[in-house]
């Protein structure tokens, strides 16, 4: 049984196209019955070959609207928001032996909860082809969420947040771009596990927002400043000058080191 | 990319496409830096759905509780008879025409099924599991439907000033199908079992 085809189209008037392996594993599914395909979408290991990856799930949740049963559609539709809070930023975390609440993580998990409820509402109700994007891509349709609900969080902090003088150390400027350049440049020791990666990823996105994203952009060797009006520098993207980003990034560094250092146990 | 000014969508899209590595993003940076706040903050989060996707994970069933019965109160599903559940619940006007084409009854006859009002005893099984099929649900599944209480049509505009009730008894196949005058030979047909 072939699934049917998507019917949003792209900007450039091309409809949306599940990927092969994800039409080859909804073909498979749709072959099951109701209890089977139950069973199947329980499992959360995404390693074992049973899995059922969550643009099928969305699939069967989309199509069972239209062969209503209220006990079969329900289970589908919470082991569906489950695949969706589970890729969530959690917000409780731990920093050595203490357990907090970020707040902006909370705040990104109940917008990105709340916005994909509405979304499959609204899908529901008929006449709207947003949720093909999921269908055939998932984890990219809800890191646009994420990355949307975490600019709006942000936004709401700093206006909470008192504003910060910047400093006058322009002497440390080399010290901090030879420290950030270090995050950028693989250390064979630590950089390749994966649990270190993570935890700086981690780390990165706890960071304020100015802080966060010039980080990101010195790990991907973008210059702070240049005096070529072409290159693409940190400074142009934030909009404020070149001392201004270097004592950005020494705070940001700071933090990082004493978070990797609290979650190591060092 | 095919478009010569390329959109946000399109460029996420094939930046996702292209591995969306630290190389890939500071190639898709230098390329599109009318993006570049975009492209940097959305690396992050498709890194961390990925890592946050693979960490452990207990279910907050409260929030799936409240989130379901939010969703179905907010898009109508319906709730049936005890466990049974309206099978007619989530048809749109065009299904329903084109079930009631195919199974070439009268909308009086497909409407009395959807409100409930017929005696599901009365009804011949092989119409019943012909209607069954078009409803995608098994033909047990519909006779269960058909027991719980009659209703009435909620989209049905009242002109009289009090909303009439639904009829008690339920009306047998055989007598809605004199009611709906479906002509002699079809009457027949659908009651020798033959739908």
């Amino acid at each position: 049984m072939s699934p049917p085809p998507l019917t949003k189209r792209t900007e450039d008037g091309n409809l949306y196209r599940r990927p092969l392996e994800i039409e080859g594993a909804l073909e498979r599914i749709l072959t099951l019955g109701r209890e089977e395909i139950l069973a199947a979408v329980a499992g959360q290991d995404r390693n074992h070959p049973d899995y059922v990856p969550s643009e099928c799930l969305l699939h069967l949740v989309r199509k069972t609207a239209s062969d209503n049963n209220e006990r079969y559609f329900e289970r589908l539709y919470v082991a569906l928001m489950r695949r969706v809070d589970r890729a969530l930023p959690r917000a409780e975390h731990r920093m050595g032996d203490n357990v907090g609440v970020d707040v902006t993580r909370s705040q990104i998990r109940n917008q990105v909860r709340d916005r994909f409820e509405e979304l499959l509402v609204r899908d529901r109700q008929g006449g709207e082809d947003q949720l093909d994007i999921f269908e055939a891509r998932f984890n990219f349709s809800l890191a646009r969420l994420r990355a949307t609900a975490r600019e709006r969080a942000w936004r709401e902090a700093a206006r909470q947040t008192p504003l910060e003088a910047d400093g006058e150390d322009g002497e440390l400027s080399l010290e901090v771009e030879t420290a950030a350049g270090s995050l950028a440049l693989p250390n064979p020791e630590e950089w390749d596990d994966p649990a270190y990666r993570s935890r700086l990823d981690a780390a990165i996105r706890s960071l304020p927002s100015e802080q966060s994203r010039i980080i990101a952009m010195l790990r991907i060797g973008m210059p702070i400043d240049s005096n070529d009006p072409d290159v693409v520098t940190i400074s142009k993207l934030m909009g404020c000058v070149e001392k201004t980003v270097r004592n950005r990034a020494k705070k940001a560094i700071a933090a990082l080191q004493r978070a990797l250092d609290l979650e190591g146990g060092a | 990319m095919t478009s010569a000014i390329p959109d946000l969508d399109a460029t996420l899209e094939a930046f996702a496409e292209a591995g969306a590595d630290d190389a890939t993003l500071a190639d898709y940076v230098r390329r599109y830096p009318q993006f570049a706040g975009e492209l940097i903050d959305f690396a992050q989060e498709l890194r961390a759905v990925e890592a946050d996707d693979a960490a452990p994970y207990t279910p907050d069933t409260a929030w799936e509780t409240e989130s379901w019965a939010r969703f179905a109160k907010a898009a109508g599903v319906a709730r049936g008879h005890a466990s049974v559940a309206d099978p007619f619940a989530t048809l749109n006007s065009a299904r329903q025409v084109e079930i009631r084409q195919t199974l070439d009854v009268p909308s009086m006859v497909f409407n009395a099924f959807r409100d409930r009002q017929v005696d599901p005893g009365t009804v011949p099984e092989p119409f019943l599991a012909r209607f069954a099929q078009l409803l995608s649900i098994a033909s047990q599944e519909l006779r269960a439907a058909l027991t719980a209480p009659a209703r009435l049509d909620p989209a049905m505009q009242y002109k009289a000033d009090g909303k009439p009730a639904a009829a008690a008894d339920k009306v047998a196949f055989a007598d809605l199908l004199d009611q709906a005058m479906v002509p002699a030979d079809r009457r027949a047909a659908l009651l020798r079992d033959e739908a």
